[in-house]
């Protein structure tokens, strides 16, 4: 194995060559393992140890609530000694959604950064926009070009069968209490762990994002104010009822950017893709309150109550940032871009805790705990010991001198102090890329709720959390695989994603939905409902 | 390039058969050199044309590198194929993922109808676009208005699919340029851009758009190659415009545009990756899903590597078929086609 990859990571040419005379001598042969069982073992996850740093000024009132701060610390302690890495030359690959930085030898950052690890880090950087990363991603991986750290696509195809094959298992070095070693990474939550774990080892770390990344509702306050009208805590009725008032389509004005699949999720309390009912696994899209929420929304649809290019185009963060929508949907760690495009001085966010038709508080359905996962390529145990210390570093927590030099780089160049709240300047914006530097898709801290100069908005954001994650559920099925839906289940998501703008915009019925469902059951639904049984089958779940 | 500077002499000897009009009075020496008399030996054709083979080197080594040695990678298409397990690893499967082709599958079949149907359309409409602009653009006196109007046209081709693709939603989306008149106006609101039945039109649309002004410019080197004395004798002999351009401009161009219909229809299966990859979303795959993007989503995104594969390689090989198939016809017909015999 290591022998045929060390030959085709050389030239193009010979590495070609050499692949085609592997492909006509090789003996032994790899096919698609398919067995769910193995796939699914479960591991001793690492054990959870808080770590003891800078105090979140707001309670935390629940296990996932997340660190809520309303301004940064004030004299960040620096919490690590010496460097992590040992000199050696450190190869990753990674995405970013932000313009590209300057190479190491054009980046102060860069080249300050090296200094602290303690090795040069050279990155392959691609744009995380449309397909570009899980393009490249695959051909990476097929060259094994991928470097010593990388970033991994989650949605590529045969997700475990490719970490079994190519990246360490870090079982022995973080299972259980192994994982004190590197304080940091222990500070990661256990749900961040569990999507770790493929076929029976931890062989990934996470990119926490814990609920950060859900998406919710969210209103433009100072509009509502505007108009007075009262959103509250609406059910499906209300929030109907103040979608027409707001609408002013002549003035090019909308209620919803999008149609508001989230809040009407929690108003139906549907589950959050599959979920066990009566013993056994149903996908929200069998059930029939998703038919209703299509209906609602092709209803919205057809009043004009969803900006004209809403269900087709999202471009929903413009439209809301600059009022032609009053009421979007987006994740709670968005709320800071929109504050930073906010072209009016009073703009304030809402985040409504929407109703179930008994009256109840919704039910709020989680995001990934992870943006995603990052790995580490097969090496010596010095080799991955000392690349997990650097990950370790990477993932220092909020607050931290460590974390305040890895988001907003050296004082002066890269930052200003307003208060204490770190500013990035023109350098720091190019050279720290907008304070997200991709080695923030290798490893990175709990995600905290702060929001720089906008303190009121952490309170509107803690309030929200502090209502909703009591009765908040992940997706059951969150750390399982199945074969199926890796591959043929994307192709159906997709099917049903265009199904679903067809009937809100009309022109499909809610009769060629249960056509699709039942079509979908046959190509690969049932397959996929059978081998996520298997799954929790085989984690003891039910 | 080369094509264009042999057109007129190919024009004179294409014209004869058909018999239609003038065919004027160029005579083609170097083809009477090239076929009387012995051929020169290769190697003394080689020492003559060194210079030549030298500067022809750096395009084949390219052309190896990129493009006929990843022809081996045709490999997985008779594999069970994964990323991470090298070609020699993976499992011969020989024959098994051609079945999606040789079944029918009901995916794959719709795949190829669209293709095909987008083919068709294109060939009718887009195909002809390039040839009325460049004889418009011939017509213009002003050579100054001439070269402005070129370059204006010429823009669009250097535009990314993703900016020509905004840019037709800020004119036709929901709140685009033409929507929002209607809606200030209280009329109806037009969907032009989800609407599956729509698709190939504005497909259509938006390549004529983008790539018309770039396709004229061979068009264009080949008018200029026309001798003007044809047109002086045409006008002597009481020829309209009309007339002049039936029986000069066409005959003269008539070579260029089979040769490029030929290598068109060696494209035919392949339209627009990217431009419908980006707006297949909004249509849904019946009405959107073309071979290429039907192997990329079933390769790519649902891990099929080998099945794509296949389908990509008989995909290249109907190509080859539909090239050296035309380019047949076209010596039939007296034509010189893509290369000559």
């Amino acid at each position: 194995m290591t022998e045929i990859s060390r030959i085709s990571r050389r030239t193009l040419l010979g590495g070609s060559l050499a692949a085609a005379a592997v492909g006509l001598s090789g003996c032994s042969t790899v096919t698609r393992s398919t067995d769910i069982a193995a796939l699914n073992k479960p591991v001793a996850l690492p054990t959870y140890k808080r770590f003891d740093g800078p105090k979140p000024d707001l309670p935390r009132s629940h296990p996932l609530m997340p660190d809520c701060f309303y301004r940064f610390p004030e004299h960040p302690a620096k919490v690590t000694d010496g460097v992590p890495a040992d000199g050696s030359d450190l190869s990753g690959s990674v995405p970013t959604s932000n313009p590209i930085p300057p190479t190491a030898d054009r980046n102060l950052y860069w080249q300050e950064l090296n200094r602290r690890i303690g090795s040069p880090l050279s990155l392959t950087i691609t744009s995380a926009t449309g397909s570009d990363f899980t393009n490249k991603f695959a051909t990476s991986v097929a060259g094994d070009t991928l470097g010593d750290l990388f970033n991994v696509d989650g949605k590529f195809s045969y997700l475990p069968q490719f970490l079994e094959a190519r990246a360490q298992d870090l079982t022995e070095y973080l299972s259980g209490d192994a994982i004190l070693e590197y304080p940091f990474l222990a500070n990661l939550s256990p749900d961040s762990w569990r999507g770790c774990v493929f076929a029976g080892g931890i062989r990934a770390v996470p990119i926490q994002r814990g609920v950060m990344s859900s998406t919710l509702l969210l209103a433009r306050q100072d509009l509502l104010d505007q108009f007075g009208v009262e959103l509250g805590s609406p059910g499906v009725d209300e929030l109907n009822a103040v979608a027409k008032a707001v609408t002013d389509q002549k003035k090019n004005r909308w209620a919803f950017a999008v149609p508001p699949a989230s809040a009407l999720s929690a108003m139906l309390r549907l589950p959050n893709g599959w979920e066990v009912r009566d013993g056994r696994l149903v996908h929200g899209r069998e059930l029939p309150e998703y038919k209703e929420m299509l209906a609602i929304t092709a209803k919205m649809q057809a009043d004009g109550l969803i900006h004209p290019d809403g269900v087709a185009k999202n471009n929903q963060k413009v439209w809301f940032s600059q009022g032609s929508a009053v009421m979007t949907q987006d994740t709670y760690s968005s709320i800071q871009s929109f504050y930073r495009r906010a072209v009016t001085p009073n703009f304030a966010i809402a985040l409504p805790v929407v109703r179930d038709s008994a009256g109840e508080i919704g039910r709020f359905l989680l995001g990934s705990p992870n943006n995603s996962i990052s790995a580490i390529r097969p090496s010596s145990p010095e080799r991955t010991k000392m690349l997990l210390r650097v990950l370790n570093w990477m993932a220092a927590p909020f607050g931290t001198e460590e974390y305040l030099f890895r988001k907003f780089g050296l004082p002066g160049r890269h930052y200003t102090l307003k208060g204490t709240d770190p500013v990035l300047t023109k350098d720091g914006s190019s050279e720290v890329c907008l304070g997200e530097f991709p080695i923030q898709y290798l490893a990175d801290g709990g995600y905290p709720v702060y929001f720089p100069g906008h303190p009121e908005a952490v309170d509107v954001a803690y309030n929200h959390l502090k209502t909703i994650l009591p009765t908040a559920i992940l997706q059951p099925t969150y750390g399982l695989y199945s074969s199926t839906d890796s591959t043929k289940g994307k192709v159906a998501d997709k099917d049903f994603d265009s199904l679903t703008k067809e009937i809100q915009l009309g022109r499909s019925s809610l009769s060629d939905w249960d056509k699709a469902v039942a079509n979908w059951r046959k190509s690969s639904g049932d397959a996929i409902r059978h081998e996520y049984e298997e799954a929790m089958a085989a984690q003891g779940r039910k | 390039m080369a094509q264009t500077e042999r057109i007129p002499s190919r024009q004179t000897t294409a014209g004869k058969p058909t018999g239609s009009g003038p065919p004027g009075t160029v005579t083609d020496s170097r083809s009477s050199e090239r076929s009387a008399g012995k051929p020169p030996s290769w190697w003394a054709r080689a020492r003559r044309d060194k210079i030549l083979l030298l500067m022809a080197l750096p395009g084949l080594a390219l052309l190896l590198v990129f493009h006929y040695l990843p022809l081996l990678g045709n490999l997985i298409a008779f594999q069970e194929y994964l990323p991470f397990v090298p070609l020699g690893r993976s499992a011969w499967v020989g024959w098994d993922n051609f079945a999606v082709i040789f079944n029918g599958d009901a995916e794959f079949l719709n795949a190829l109808k669209n293709t095909l149907l987008i083919t068709l359309v294109q060939v009718i409409f887009v195909f002809p676009a390039p040839i009325a602009l460049a004889l418009l653009l011939n017509s213009l006196l002003s050579e100054r208005i001439k070269r402005v109007v070129q370059s204006v046209l010429y823009l669009p081709h250097f535009l990314s699919w993703v900016i020509v693709i905004a840019i037709f939603q800020q004119i036709l989306g929901g709140s685009g340029l033409i929507n929002n008149f209607l809606r200030e106006h209280g009329m109806g609101t037009i969907d032009f851009l989800g609407n599956p039945d729509g698709f190939i039109a504005l497909l259509t649309s938006q390549v004529i758009w983008k790539d018309t002004g770039w396709g004229t410019i061979l068009f264009l080197a080949a008018l200029t190659q026309i001798d003007p004395g044809l047109y002086e004798a045409a006008r002597v002999d009481g020829a309209s415009r009309w007339r002049q351009l039936w029986h000069v401009t066409v005959p003269g161009i008539r070579g260029l545009i089979i040769l490029l219909l030929i290598l068109r229809l060696g494209d035919s299966l392949t339209v627009g990756f990217e431009q419908i990859i980006l707006q297949q979303n909004l249509v849904g795959r019946p009405a959107s899903e073309v071979l290429d993007t039907y192997v990329y989503n079933n390769g790519v995104l649902a891990g099929q590597w080998g099945v794509s594969a296949a389908v990509g390689l008989v995909k290249g090989l109907v190509a080859v078929v539909l090239v050296l198939g035309a380019n047949k016809i076209a010596h039939i017909f007296g034509e010189a086609g893509v290369y000559k015999r």
